[in-house]
């Protein structure tokens, strides 16, 4: 009995809970501190942002919908970070998945039976697929000309913002009346449900929690997965072992762009219904704080995901009760950050610098 | 009309030709600063700060501004330097925080001190200079010799970076450092603090050019009014090749970018305006792919440097 306990204790790694409780608690007393230099009294906002995210079944409900992007996103940032690919487009990725959802649902929704059970599933797959094809220009770029992912999916990022402009203000998808730059709203028989109307929770959240067990499957289960961490690990060793780097590159990168894809498809078909400017605000990039936050563990990232969207619903109601600005959540997302690289990720980050072998 | 866009050109190559400036110099130290959207924002917002605060003496606010965006920028590349150059984290996450980080300050210090309307609209700034004699040459002498000091600054400092760069031993070593760090090493120089130096220029370059759009280009600070801007700069230093005078021309290029895009938009041209400002982009995109000409970047960028390697 007693041996039992003890190697199921080795087995879980103390470290898989002492570093995210340290990076979180300094992360909440630096922007306690940040707060009481703008004269905000923190504890009083902190009170407001928990009950503002779990003080009710609604409020929780709206938390678990506000969670559902920064999950999609985080899943895909996690499962690049992984193979080591630092791909930092899956904001770009996440708006071509809602790009492709509005045309389907808004274009192509009147040649379909008016009926979710076929409608749905067709506009999400196809969005995905859009997803996963616009996270292969970066690895066909990597690949065959060497091009770094970090600048190449960063300018991506901004060619998707400026083609989802180009889309909804002034282009085909524009509203019929023309009078603001969104786009009308998707066909009713391309609204993803929701479950407890009239809570916004809807089948989206059950979709990404489900692909972030099957991936934890995946990774840590299959040889694909194995491939996978391989490569991310020690690129050098995995290729000696016979991985082939370009084929691991280019399918994690459709992977992960076919994620953030769904996701942005998801939030569409789920919540906004319509597409406009400004549609993300900037969920790829917080994603990178939910994955690493979640030490890339896709399961882990559920609970990453669950306490970036409290942030999220949180930080209405600190506005709302002591007035500070709602983007105070982007301070906590890079304080947050920060502290993962001040503590115990560094040396998951000194193994991978070690690991930029000078043949790279 | 032709005059009209060369002026416009200029001044929206201005704080794109400031940033750049400063990331080439980081790059070729090694470093890639992809913070710079954030470290130009913050700029932005404390330079329209210093200048609301010392708006008594008109003549002395912009100036005073100029400088606190300056060192807030500054500020902002010595925590960067902290932790990707003392910790050794990851340049690019640590960039990512960086962007987060001064998206959400600057406008929760803004609603602190501002309100949410804003009540710092028109704060004193730059006013246009007109160069006597070169400013009264026909055609183009209005629109190359009569804008702001800055817009002379910025394109006075590119022979001197490229002097630098090129033709100082600083130059040489930070050159190397980029390259070949452990060269660097070899002759008793630090890498770490020569890196450190490159990053804290280029915070203060990025800060100044924040500060331009504050308080030069507009007398006011607006939440987010970089808009990409700092990315644009990236992509500049790539377009570039990472050479200063290459740089210049690339910000020219994408300020001719953004000056016919707000008139083609008034046109009405069967192009989207998008495309323009999609441009710079794929113009990077390109570079990098080699189909516009190959370029090298430095070997060592984005790598971070041990002291025991």
């Amino acid at each position: 009995m007693i041996p039992k306990i003890v190697n199921l204790y080795k087995r879980i790694d103390i470290h898989w809970v002492v570093t995210p409780v340290l990076i979180l608690a300094s992360a909440f007393v630096t922007n306690a501190i940040i707060m009481l230099l703008c004269h905000y009294n923190p504890l009083e906002a902190y009170e407001a942002a928990v009950s503002g995210a779990f003080g009710n079944s609604r409020k929780f409900g709206e938390t678990l919908v506000k969670s559902t992007p920064f999950l999609m996103a985080g899943l895909s940032v996690a499962m690049a970070f992984r193979c080591g690919i630092w791909n930092i487009g899956a904001e770009g990725q996440f708006l071509i998945g809602a790009l492709v959802a509005t045309w389907f649902g808004t274009k192509l929704a009147p040649f379909f039976p008016e009926t979710p059970w076929i409608a749905v599933p067709v506009c999400l797959g196809i969005a995905t697929l859009a997803g996963g094809i616009w996270g292969l220009i970066p690895a066909v770029l990597k690949v065959a000309r060497g091009v770094n992912e970090v600048i190449s999916t960063i300018m991506l990022n901004y060619v998707a913002i400026h083609l989802v402009g180009m889309m909804i203000d002034g282009g085909p998808l524009q509203e019929a009346s023309q009078r603001g730059p969104q786009s009308d709203r998707i066909a009713e028989w391309v609204f993803l449900p929701r479950l407890f109307p009239p809570h916004r929770i809807h089948l989206g959240i059950v979709i990404a929690v489900l692909l972030a067990i099957i991936l934890t499957f995946i990774l840590f289960r299959t040889a694909f997965g194995y491939q996978l961490r391989a490569v991310g690990e020690g690129p050098a060793a995995a290729e000696a072992a016979g991985i082939s780097i370009m084929h691991n590159t280019l399918r994690v990168f459709f992977i992960s762009g076919a994620l953030a894809g769904l996701g942005g498809a998801i939030e569409l078909t789920a919540l906004t219904r319509r597409l406009y400017l400004n549609f993300s605000p900037g969920y790829g990039y917080t994603a990178i704080a939910v994955a690493l936050l979640a030490k890339l563990n896709p399961l882990v990232t559920v609970a990453a995901a669950l306490l970036f969207g409290a942030l999220t619903t949180g930080s209405y109601s600190m506005q709302r009760t002591v007035g500070i600005s709602d983007k105070v959540t982007f301070v906590m997302q890079a304080t947050i950050l920060l502290f993962v690289i001040g503590y115990g990720s560094i040396q998951f980050f000194r193994k991978r610098a070690s690991s930029h072998s000078p043949t790279e | 009309m032709f005059e009209d866009i060369l002026s416009a050109t200029i001044r929206g190559a201005t704080p794109l030709l400031l940033a750049a400036l400063g990331e080439v110099i980081s790059q070729r130290a090694g470093v890639l600063n992809i913070g710079i959207e954030g470290m130009m924002l913050i700029g932005a917002f404390f330079g329209m700060v210093g200048s609301f605060y010392t708006a008594e003496f008109v003549m002395f606010a912009p100036w005073f501004g100029l400088i606190v965006a300056g060192l807030s920028g500054l500020v902002a590349a010595a925590l960067f330097a902290l932790f990707a150059i003392r910790l050794r984290g990851d340049q690019v996450i640590i960039g990512t925080a960086m962007t987060l980080l001064a998206l959400g300050l600057t406008e929760v210090i803004y609603q602190r001190l501002f309100g949410v309307t804003g009540i710092a609209q028109g704060v004193p700034a730059f006013q246009q200079l007109e160069i006597p004699l070169l400013s009264e040459i026909p055609i183009f002498g209005r629109a190359l010799f009569s804008h702001n000091i800055l817009v002379f600054i910025a394109f006075l400092l590119v022979p001197c970076v490229y002097f630098f760069l090129y033709h100082t031993q600083q130059g040489l070593r930070i050159r190397a450092c980029g390259e070949h760090p452990k060269a660097i090493a070899t002759v008793g120089a630090s890498v770490l603090r020569l890196r450190t130096m490159c990053l804290l220029f280029a915070g203060g370059m990025a800060g100044i050019a924040g500060g331009y759009l504050s308080l030069a280009d507009v007398p006011y600070f607006t939440p987010g009014m970089t808009v990409g801007r700092g990315f644009i700069a990236l992509a500049i230093v790539i377009f570039g090749k990472w050479h200063p005078v290459k740089a210049c021309g690339a910000a020219l290029l994408f300020g001719l970018g953004s000056a016919l895009d707000a008139r083609f938009q008034a046109l009405g041209w069967g192009i989207p305006y998008q495309v323009w400002l999609m441009l710079p982009y794929v113009l990077c995109l390109a570079v990098l792919a080699g189909f516009v000409g190959r370029a090298e970047a430095p070997f060592a960028l984005g790598r971070p440097y041990g002291e025991s390697e």
